[in-house]
């Protein structure tokens, strides 16, 4: 990563590197994290479900750790510039990534609370087909933070859309169940929960690519449309 | 040739000085003459090298100047230097690639990191497995990229002695075996190969061999029941009574290598708890407790050279001792006598059995932990052995990072020693 710290001071440059690779870390967890809830809400899966819940401390601890490596860089090296830039998307980047877990911790609780009801197998697999689109967002996201590339990170923002839409037509889905069979609220109810976490997830995704684009470009595109985003960066680079 | 350009030269300045002299003479000046000559050679000198040094800052931009005299030389000696570095380095690429060419063709992804963990240089398989670029990523972090948390805290903790079987998710799950190998200055070279289909077909061998066996269970316990029943009824004619009893005889040991199938499909799944602490000594004792039941007429001896407990599995290190001492009354022949050991070794515990039988000859004793593999085909059937308590043996060792080791002696006896690593063993005040 020769462009992104690039320091006459090799310790500084070690410093910024690592809270970078720790959030990557912190990342990492948290992808098969996911991919451990989803599994376990498919396949009704306790012990995994359970093993979530329980990881999820170490996410909180990550988080932990990189505030204080960022509050140290602030205190020790008063960076300016793109550093200063940097060391607050990874801030920004490990508060998201900290309430992704907590979703995360509530879909696998979910699961826990469903594993009982059998509930009728095209519900989870659109759950299933949802958090995957999710996995596959909050991976590209995060390669996008690996490789600071403002252009994969538009693109991932974008992507959010979609998730937004395929949580929209799985409600109108859910209400339908539940019109018809009033029995069956509270265990859609369950669902829609989960589905929800999930939805909330790329929200988050989208937010972690709006800082990237912020430590590039040095402009904040936080509560700016889309369009407007591709239109001032999405040609260059 | 060199001194040819020189010499030239120097007649060159001798003639514009002679020229410069000469009308300087004549106009009554002779030493401004001179001068002007001078400074018109110098001019000159000034100008090439002036050319000279714009073309070699900017070789692209600017075309080789052209000269004549020992300008001329010095040009045509760059040219060549240049077309000659130019061939060397054409050459240089060429070995480069030939030796990076098989790298890049293995069927493996393979990518070299530096010190720092950034990636050098990736290849193709690397590229699609990894999903990678092999430009545009060099000098990333390779943990940064791939974030599998299994992978990442191999890479720190930097112990490569072991190979690692790591799972990476996605809509196809692939299961990869990665092995890092270390050069130069802390770089390293990871080769990362895609198991996936085997560990699949694996998956599905046990699979199938616990569903037959327990599809098998179901029909053979109807049929031995009723065989038992008509035995015991007393109603059956005389010329049925020795094929039931066979029937029931043989239904009854196919109930034993199934129950046995079942428990090596067990073993063979997930990774049990290892956490419970093994009184060693006390186990022993009691499995040749119940040996002794079995057996009536063999001698037992006990030797707990050490009274430390392990860590472990109480089921699986019983059903282990107890296999070992049926296999033990089996073949050393009737009031043969068998020892129990239990001592601290050279890293590690030895738990031994050794018997006084007939002893196994030396081409069977690598084979011996295989499934149904039989040193004598037609007298272990007659003993009524299952063919996998040596396999069940060695499927509980694996389980307890221990493994087993056979001596024999045709005619002496053979021992069969379960090496367990110090890691195992229970520290004092637990």
């Amino acid at each position: 990563m020769n462009g992104i710290t690039d320091h006459t001071s090799s310790s500084f440059n070690a410093d910024i590197e690592h809270v970078r690779s720790s959030v990557l870390e912190m990342g990492g967890l948290i992808e098969s994290q996911l991919d451990k809830a989803i599994t376990a809400l498919r396949d009704s899966n306790i012990a995994l479900a359970e093993e979530v819940v329980v990881n999820d401390a170490k996410i909180n601890r990550y988080d932990v750790t990189i505030d204080e490596g960022c509050t140290r860089i602030f205190a020790l090296r008063a960076p300016a510039a793109s550093d200063l830039r940097l060391v607050q998307t990874v801030l920004r980047t490990t508060t998201d990534l900290e309430r992704i877990g907590d979703e995360i911790k509530r879909v696998a609780k979910m699961a826990i609370k469903n594993s009982k009801g059998a509930a009728d197998a095209s519900l989870y697999n659109r759950v299933e087909h949802l958090g995957n689109s999710v996995k596959a967002t909050l991976n590209r996201a995060l390669d996008a933070f690996a490789r600071m590339d403002v252009n994969a990170a538009i693109e991932v923002a974008g992507e959010d859309k979609r998730i937004d839409q395929e949580y929209e037509s799985m409600m109108r889905q859910l209400m339908t169940y539940m019109m018809e069979d009033p029995r069956s609220i509270p265990r859609i109810l369950d669902i829609m929960w989960a589905a929800r976490s999930l939805e909330r997830i790329g929200d988050r995704c989208q937010n972690i690519c709006e800082y990237i684009i912020y430590f590039v470009k040095g402009k904040d595109v936080r509560h700016t449309s889309l369009d407007s985003i591709r239109a001032e960066f999405g040609d260059d680079a | 040739m060199m001194r040819n350009w020189v010499s030239e030269e120097l007649s060159r300045l001798f003639w514009v000085l002679c020229v410069g002299g000469v009308l300087g003479w004549l106009l009554g000046y002779s030493l401004i003459g001179l001068f002007i000559a001078v400074v018109a050679y110098l001019a000159y000198v000034v100008n090439q090298l002036i050319r000279v040094n714009r073309w070699i800052s900017q070789p692209k931009r600017h075309d080789i100047p052209a000269g004549f005299g020992l300008w001329g030389a010095v040009y045509t000696n760059v040219k060549r230097l240049k077309r000659r570095s130019k061939k060397r380095e054409r050459y240089l690429k060429k070995r480069l690639a030939e030796y990076q060419a098989p790298a890049l063709a293995l069927p493996d992804a393979a990518i070299a990191l530096n010190q720092r963990g950034e990636i050098r240089w990736v290849n193709g398989a690397a590229e699609n497995l990894f999903n990678l670029n092999a430009k545009s990523d060099v000098g990333e972090n390779f943990a940064n990229l791939v974030r599998l948390p299994q992978l990442v805290d191999y890479l720190k903790t930097a112990d490569y002695s072991e190979d690692l079987q790591v799972t990476m998710p996605g809509l196809i799950e692939k299961t990869l075996l990665i092995r890092v190998a270390t050069y130069g200055k802390g770089q390293l070279v990871l080769l990362a190969q895609d198991i996936s289909a085997r560990v699949r077909a694996e998956q599905s061998k046990r699979d199938f061999v616990a569903n037959v066996s327990h599809e098998l269970r179901t029909p053979l316990t109807v049929i031995s029941g009723y065989l038992e029943n008509m035995i015991d009824s007393g109603e059956i004619p005389e010329s049925f009574e020795r094929p039931l009893t066979l029937m029931e005889q043989q239904s009854l040991r196919m109930r034993h290598i199934i129950e046995d199938l079942l428990t090596l499909a067990k073993l063979d799944g997930a990774k049990a708890d290892m956490d419970e602490v093994i009184d060693v000594p006390a186990l022993c004792e009691k499995a040749a407790s119940e040996a002794r039941a079995i057996s009536g007429e063999h001698e037992f001896k006990l030797a707990m050279l050490t009274q430390q407990k392990m860590y472990g599995d109480v089921k699986q290190i019983h059903m282990l001792l107890s296999n070992l001492l049926t296999n033990a009354i089996k073949y050393s022949g009737a009031e043969g006598l068998i020892t129990i050991s239990w001592q601290k070794e050279h890293q590690g515990y030895r738990l031994s059995v050794t018997d006084s039988g007939e002893g196994i000859a030396p081409q069977h004793l690598s084979r011996l932990t295989e499934r149904f593999y039989r040193v004598d085909k037609d007298r272990s059937r007659d003993q009524g052995g299952t063919g996998l308590g040596l396999a069940i043996v060695d499927s509980i060792l694996q389980q307890h990072d221990a493994h087993l080791t056979v001596e024999s002696e045709i005619g002496v006896g053979s021992t069969f020693n379960c090496h367990f690593p110090e890691s195992r063993g229970v520290t004092t005040n637990t």
